[in-house]
């Protein structure tokens, strides 16, 4: 591995993963340490029919802030990465669209409630700076889908292993008195 | 290929721990379902008795005390002309004179804005109360205080704003037995009329500072 691609995995990759895995734990805890006020939140946004739709909103509730959990976790593990940075690339991009819905109509003020009851960077009513936040994120993110987890990240030892595994196995096979490998 | 069903089963594994959150939560920990539907929070509606503690009233942020007369001297003629104070609301809200009588005659006022807009200025005397603040213990020491079957009116910015039903859906989700009174204007409309309001360098015996 060359220095250059050591110290991507280092900076870039650990760091990244680090910063928007803790970032959605963080998040995630929030949420889930009040599901009624997310779940008040989501109809707030006035995207879905709370009236029809209650059941959903409140299934939305509960499990959103799982899989930001889940997917921040295993981001900062480097398990799983690339589908870890793209189920919250996915989730970012969602809450985008939410939140433009809401900037554009002008007749609904609501809270964000992106981080519970935490206000990260801006403000707590919806606005440009929640849109813009979120599209910032989203470069990082995406970053992370094109790059994976890098050298420190439980993917590459789990992969370095496999592939051992699968040396031994291929030198194993050649030592053998199989005749495939004699021909 | 692979990472589509990593990431399958990472949204699965959401709707697993989520869906068992749900159960243990509310199963296990007896915290009330979530609901979004509106919960009885009217005295009318006969919920259990609330835990009311009218006693604690040291180092509980927010809230006055209402015991004796009206917390404030509202002017008894409001500036504003009647078309603000007697614009029509939502058959189950209450109309900014209507919110202003019960306002002279002392009632407690819950505002459901949050906490920097509140900080910004708000009704005079009122108590900060979102709905995610009256789930804390903070917000149920303020409460608390809060006699039972009194008559409680909530609002918020004004407009299409939903924060009051969510305090008041809350109110009904924790069992408090108040009446509870949603102010179909805003406090912006409230300021307009040229009502009492707090601002951040008033001093004086307002208590309601979140």
């Amino acid at each position: 591995m060359s220095f250059l691609r050591l110290l991507e995995s280092i900076v870039l990759q650990l760091g990244l993963r680090i910063f928007l895995g803790g970032l959605f734990c963080v998040a995630a805890f929030q949420k889930l340490s009040d599901p009624q006020s997310f779940a008040e939140a989501i109809k707030g946004f006035d995207v879905i029919d709370a009236a029809q739709f209650e059941a959903l909103i409140i299934t939305g509730a509960y499990t959103i802030p799982w899989v930001e959990m889940a997917a921040g976790l295993m981001l900062i593990l480097g398990f799983w990465s690339r589908a870890a940075a793209l189920t919250i690339g996915l989730a970012l991009i969602g809450f985008i669209a939410a939140l433009l819905s809401v900037v554009l109509r002008k007749d609904v003020d609501t809270n964000c409630s992106c981080f519970g009851d935490l206000s990260l960077f801006c403000g707590e009513s919806v606005g440009w700076c929640h849109v813009l936040r979120n599209t910032a994120l989203l470069i990082p993110a995406g970053y992370l889908v094109w790059r994976e987890g890098g050298a420190i990240a439980l993917d590459h030892t789990l992969d370095l292993r496999a592939a051992r595994k699968a040396l031994a196995t291929i030198e194993e096979a050649k030592n053998s008195p199989d005749p495939v490998f004699d021909r | 290929m692979r990472t589509l069903i990593h990431l399958l089963a990472i949204a699965g594994l959401g709707l697993i721990l989520g869906t068992g959150h749900a159960l243990v939560r509310t199963a296990i920990f007896g915290t009330p379902a979530v609901t979004l539907s509106d919960a009885p929070a009217d005295a009318s509606d006969d919920p259990p008795t609330p835990a009311v503690d009218t006693g604690n009233t040291d180092g509980v942020d927010g809230g006055v005390d209402h015991s004796d007369t009206p917390l404030s001297e509202p002017p008894t003629d409001p500036p504003a002309g009647d078309s603000l104070l007697d614009e029509p609301v939502n058959p189950d809200q209450i109309t900014l004179r209507e919110a202003h009588d019960l306002f002279e005659q002392g009632v407690w006022f819950l505002d459901a804005r949050n906490e920097s807009d509140f900080n910004a200025g708000h009704i005079e005397g009122a108590v900060w109360m979102p709905a995610s603040h009256a789930s804390t213990r903070d917000g149920q020491k303020a409460l608390d205080r809060i006699p039972e079957g009194e008559i409680v009116v909530i609002y918020c910015t004004g407009g299409d704003c939903d924060a009051s039903d969510n305090t008041k859906r809350r109110l009904g989700l924790l069992q408090y037995n108040f009446d509870v009174r949603i102010m179909g204007k805003g406090y912006i409309d409230w300021v307009e009329a040229g009502l009492p309001v707090t601002l951040p360098d008033d001093t004086g015996s307002d208590g309601g500072t979140p």
